[in-house]
């Protein structure tokens, strides 16, 4: 689900498209390569497999595009490429529109918006993969970035995200760990809520460095810290998802302890895990996503 | 920087945020602290400290708070003209954009995004008495 392994083809003639892409995308791949027409675009195709194909369509002088597409469908090792078409003057060409794996990009100078169609992408291919329903993984990031950050500065603990998964239904209400932050997370586009679940050892951890003091136990305290670890989390991760275009409002964090405690979210559906390791114990972040209808 | 003597109000509905920043400001020398978990009950203590003679140096708030918050409370600060001047940190998980203009159109002298780090907090209380005090 990373884009540090992945090879992307730019095709495009149009230099402010050049410039924007490369400056949002080359520290986040293993390698972008720019061409400026069609036939080169297809060179490029027989000597190497890309991971996708970023197209800018509104640059006059590109050399047929039509022509990267027709010749990757007659190539197998080329025909499921995923597409990310930028400019929708395209979006009426049949060819590309019957490709199963076309995104559009409306403005060239979308950086965020290219980071966010291009992580989906490749998300939701790796998943389906592992047979993991698809979460679109720029909604995931800015939690994971959050939760890493927040331990890492204010408890003092460096993290190691493991692989995500879907809870089991056998356990599906039950806690990973002691102590739970759950707060909502609700948006004109969708609903659902966000559990944090902390192991003993770690919040206990987190919170010494914090605070300079040792709790025995999971008291009061320690659940006010967790109660602002969870809020803090929230607002970080909403400052970046709203300004990737959610309008996620604010709201305020409960927290539930006990071993096995039960986590309540406020829609149904998946329960989709990101798991942290720490030498302390682990902390599992668990959201429940359901998008609005209509 | 501000002085050891330096009336400090902390406000913030969370103890551990509170803790966190007079620690801080512990290491700083700062002491003269004074908390309050909510900006409705901070205010009536900072108009009467001021009214007293004897008002805060130093206002370090919340923003997300249940019954008054912080943006509030800073719109009351700069209103009174006994409190309009009072140096304001605004401390926020609401790092978005539209919220920082917001408080910089109502006078906040600085704001400080959570989490962070003992040399940001004391970066950003320099940051403050050098605005208050050029």
């Amino acid at each position: 689900m990373s884009l540090s392994d992945k090879s992307i083809l730019l095709v495009t003639d149009d230099a402010a498209a050049l410039a924007t892409v490369t400056s949002a995308i080359q520290p986040l791949v293993k390698a972008l390569v720019p061409v400026s027409s069609g036939s080169e675009g297809v060179q490029k195709l027989t000597n190497q497999v890309f991971d996708a194909i970023i197209l800018r369509t509104k640059a006059p002088s590109l050399n047929d595009p039509k022509q990267i597409f027709q010749w990757t469908q007659l190539h197998k090792e080329h025909k499921a490429t995923p597409w990310v078409v930028i400019g929708k003057d395209i979006e009426d060409e049949q060819i590309v529109i019957t490709h199963h794996q076309v995104k559009f990009l409306a403005k060239a100078d979308d950086a965020p918006g290219l980071v966010t169609i291009l992580n989906g992408l490749f998300f939701s291919a790796d998943e389906g993969k592992s047979g993991v329903p698809s979460v679109d993984v720029s909604f995931i990031n800015p939690l994971v970035g959050a939760v890493v950050e927040v331990l890492k500065s204010m408890g003092q603990v460096e993290v190691k995200r493991g692989a995500p998964y879907v809870k089991k239904a056998t356990d599906a209400s039950a806690s990973h760990g002691e102590i739970s932050g759950i707060i909502a997370m609700n948006s004109d586009r969708f609903l659902g809520s966000m559990a944090i679940c902390f192991q003993k050892g770690l919040i206990l951890k987190v919170y010494e460095n914090m605070l300079g003091t040792k709790a025995a136990d999971i008291d009061n305290d320690v659940k006010d810290a967790v109660s602002e670890m969870t809020n803090i989390i929230f607002g970080n991760a909403k400052r970046d998802l709203n300004a990737a275009g959610h309008t996620i409002a604010m709201a305020i964090p409960s927290v539930v302890t006990g071993k096995g405690h039960e986590i309540r979210h406020s829609v149904n559906g998946h329960r989709f895990c990101i798991p942290f390791e720490s030498p302390f114990g682990n902390v599992v972040v668990e959201c429940v996503i359901s998008m609005k209808k209509g | 920087m501000f002085v050891p003597t330096t009336k400090i109000m902390v406000v913030d509905d969370f103890k551990t945020m509170r803790k966190i920043v007079i620690n801080s400001l512990a290491g700083l020398g700062l002491t003269q602290v004074t908390e309050s978990e909510d900006g409705a009950d901070a205010l009536p203590v900072i108009e009467k400290a001021a009214q007293d003679g004897a008002p805060f140096g130093l206002i370090i708030s919340d923003w997300n708070m249940p019954k008054m918050q912080g943006i509030e409370l800073l719109k009351k600060v700069r209103e009174n003209a006994l409190t309009k001047g009072t140096p304001f940190l605004m401390v926020t998980a609401e790092a978005e954009q539209k919220n920082i203009l917001e408080a910089v159109k109502l006078g906040v002298s600085n704001y400080i995004v959570k989490p962070f780090s003992p040399q940001i907090f004391q970066e950003k209380l320099t940051s403050v008495y050098k605005k208050h005090n050029p």
